[in-house]
């Protein structure tokens, strides 16, 4: 049997994701295949989609998914079983998004200054997404396999505080970002596509990943950060099992098929 | 002196005036009454050529004033849909002076009723500006709490103003039958269902419309005693009438009402001005030639002949143009879009005004 294959697309975030089934996934699913194609947000812009796949817009982008595929620099996503989106235009800015934005809900535990509704609530989540929806209807436009979205982890509370963005308190903080999260999810499902979202397990108060995660943060080519914003390859490990276990549940065990199955089931 | 005509200048004349001339190159059309500067804070509000005027004013940095201002994360078409940044506040087109005059009532007031929530597939749209959600309320409570908010805003923008231009559109209305309370669109056309028992067709006259915009221009200046106002006339004309007359009749007795109520408001006070849109695009000088083949949509070139003649009185600031507060959450949203996305936000055409009447036509036969 042919290994089931899963194109990952995205940014520096990808690192840690790399890591996770470099060091440890890749071992633990040996009837499967990840192919990176990897690069800076800046180069992510010169995408350029045509002919049912993705081309590098420009050479820089074509040398960065050739160092972080291993060789490939045009995406085919019709061509692997399953891709996944990686933290491409999901990084969640709240004052951004509803600073002084809110709907009739928003107003019951925050001051809102600028009412809206709920339907221009969800069109401001999905105008926040437009990047991400773009390319989620171009990849599902050449392929019906599954489409995960992984989206940008939340930064950690020092690095937030040190960039003067603290927004709200814990509750209406973590009422927005279930809000947004429960509109993007059935933006992305409209589409054919699923969110994974941060696990719970890394976020030390809503919209704040935990320290720890952060420590050692991996950016593209294993660069080692310490920025509160790149995480590492342990929060790599809890996404990738994430997204793993859905994928292996969409294709019905076909991913964890395999002498490592059991040990997959304990790690999990 | 053999005739009073004998020392007029050319301007006097149609055929200097006009018939020579171009209207690309009309000198002396518009004397200004008062000046208008960047300093300004402009309101404006109206049919939907009005939209416009709002648009060249802001990108030649005069300070047009937007109280409910567009989510960032909204592109052009989307705001548009929801009625952002098309005029000062969320109103949608203001087609006549009687829906104004009910505009700064209920602002004063807070006036607010749910029998002006029409529905529609179970949805609830505001029957006083039925266009500014796309598909409507999700809730009955939305829509009355959405409309108590705007009109907060909008008693803010007319007590901050002092300058508000507006463009009549049209004279033909539809009102509840009860109350008097006028709709800018017909129920039925955009949600709520038409019932004659409830709602009546009535065509303003020309005292109506006047009397309307005085008691408007009372209302406001009781707050706001030093504001100035420029009127405007849409050219475009009517979609669909309701009345007897031909289309062509009905939509000369709307522009010749409002014309002449344009004409005496700025006759007989200081404080109006009339700034002659519509007879830059709509009269023989034009030839027609400023209209879309459907002529009724004026075209960019309509709309920026009618700029160059407000521009060349009113002197827009060059220097500022493209700085103004607009300019930048544009940029800055542009900025944050190219780092979130690598490209820039798509290129929304910015021309298109939104016009509900337009829907009239889905009636045509």
């Amino acid at each position: 049997m042919s290994p089931y294959s899963i194109c990952v697309i995205g940014n520096s975030h990808c690192g840690a994701y790399r890591s996770a089934w470099i060091n440890r996934y890749a071992a633990l699913y040996p009837g499967a295949a990840m192919t990176y194609f990897a690069a800076p947000p800046n180069l992510l812009g010169h995408l350029v989609h045509e002919e049912g796949g993705f081309s590098a817009g420009k050479p820089a982008l074509g040398r960065a998914f050739a160092l972080t595929s291993g060789g490939p620099t045009r995406i085919e996503p019709a061509a692997y079983d399953a891709v996944v989106l990686i933290s491409i235009g999901t990084k969640l800015d709240l004052p951004f998004l509803c600073a002084q934005f809110g709907t009739l809900r928003h107003r019951r535990f925050r001051p809102v200054q600028e009412l809206v509704s709920e339907a221009c609530f969800r069109a401001m989540v999905e105008g926040d997404l437009r990047k991400l929806l773009e390319i989620v209807a171009q990849c599902r436009a050449a392929s019906g396999n599954p489409l995960l979205v992984c989206p940008t982890p939340f930064r950690t509370q020092s690095r937030v505080e040190a960039d003067g963005e603290t927004f709200e308190d814990d509750s209406a903080r973590a009422a927005l970002i279930a809000d947004y999260q429960a509109v993007a999810s059935a933006l992305l499902r409209e589409r054919g596509a699923e969110m994974i979202w941060q696990d719970p397990a890394t976020v030390v108060r809503p919209g704040y990943t935990h320290a720890d995660y952060a420590l050692q943060g991996i950016r593209l080519q294993d660069h080692l950060c310490e920025d509160g914003v790149h995480m590492n390859q342990a929060y790599g490990e809890i996404m990738l099992a994430k997204v793993l276990a859905r994928l292996d549940a969409l294709c019905k065990g076909r991913l964890s098929a395999g002498a490592e199955i059991e040990r997959v089931r304990e790690a999990g | 002196m053999a005739s009073p005509y004998e020392n007029r200048p050319p301007r006097s004349f149609w055929r200097s005036a006009v018939a020579e001339s171009h209207p690309l190159t009309a000198t002396d059309l518009y004397r200004k009454k008062f000046a208008i500067s960047a300093a300004d804070a402009i309101a404006t509000a109206g049919s939907c050529f009005a939209q416009h005027v709002a648009r060249h004013l802001r990108s030649n940095a005069y300070s047009v004033l937007d109280v409910e201002p567009a989510p960032q994360t909204l592109d052009e078409e989307r705001r548009k849909e929801f009625g952002y940044g098309l005029y000062s506040a969320r109103y949608g087109n203001i087609y006549n002076a009687r829906q104004l005059l009910q505009l700064a009532e209920d602002a004063e007031s807070g006036f607010v009723d749910p029998r002006y929530v029409w529905t529609k597939d179970g949805r609830f749209y505001d029957a006083l500006r039925p266009n500014v959600e796309p598909n409507g309320f999700e809730s009955l409570d939305e829509a009355l709490e959405l409309r108590r908010h705007h009109l907060g805003k909008v008693s803010r923008l007319f007590a901050e103003m002092n300058l508000f231009i507006f463009t009549f559109g049209l004279t033909e209305t539809w009102a509840d039958r009860e109350t008097g309370r006028v709709f800018p669109s017909a129920p039925g056309t955009i949600a709520g269902e038409y019932d004659p028992a409830l709602h009546v067709f009535h065509n303003l006259s020309f005292e109506e419309v006047r009397d309307d915009f005085l008691a408007f221009r009372e209302l406001v200046r009781k707050r706001n005693p030093s504001l100035r106002m420029l009127l405007t006339i849409s050219p475009v004309p009517l979609t669909a009438t309701a009345g007897d007359e031909h289309a062509l009749a009905a939509t000369t007795y709307s522009k010749s009402v409002l014309r002449a109520v344009a004409g005496e408001l700025a006759a007989r006070h200081e404080d109006i001005d009339y700034f002659p849109s519509y007879e830059i695009i709509a009269s023989p000088w034009s030839r027609g030639f400023f209209y879309e083949p459907d002529l009724r949509s004026v075209s960019e070139a309509g709309v920026q002949a009618v700029m160059r003649v407000f521009f060349r009185a009113h002197r827009p600031n060059k220097k500022k143009a493209g700085k103004g507060r607009d300019a930048k959450a544009q940029r800055q949203a542009r900025r944050r879009e190219r780092g979130k996305t690598g490209n820039a936000p798509d290129a929304a055409n910015e021309q298109d005004a939104i016009c509900e009447d337009i829907l009239l036509e889905a009636f045509a036969p």
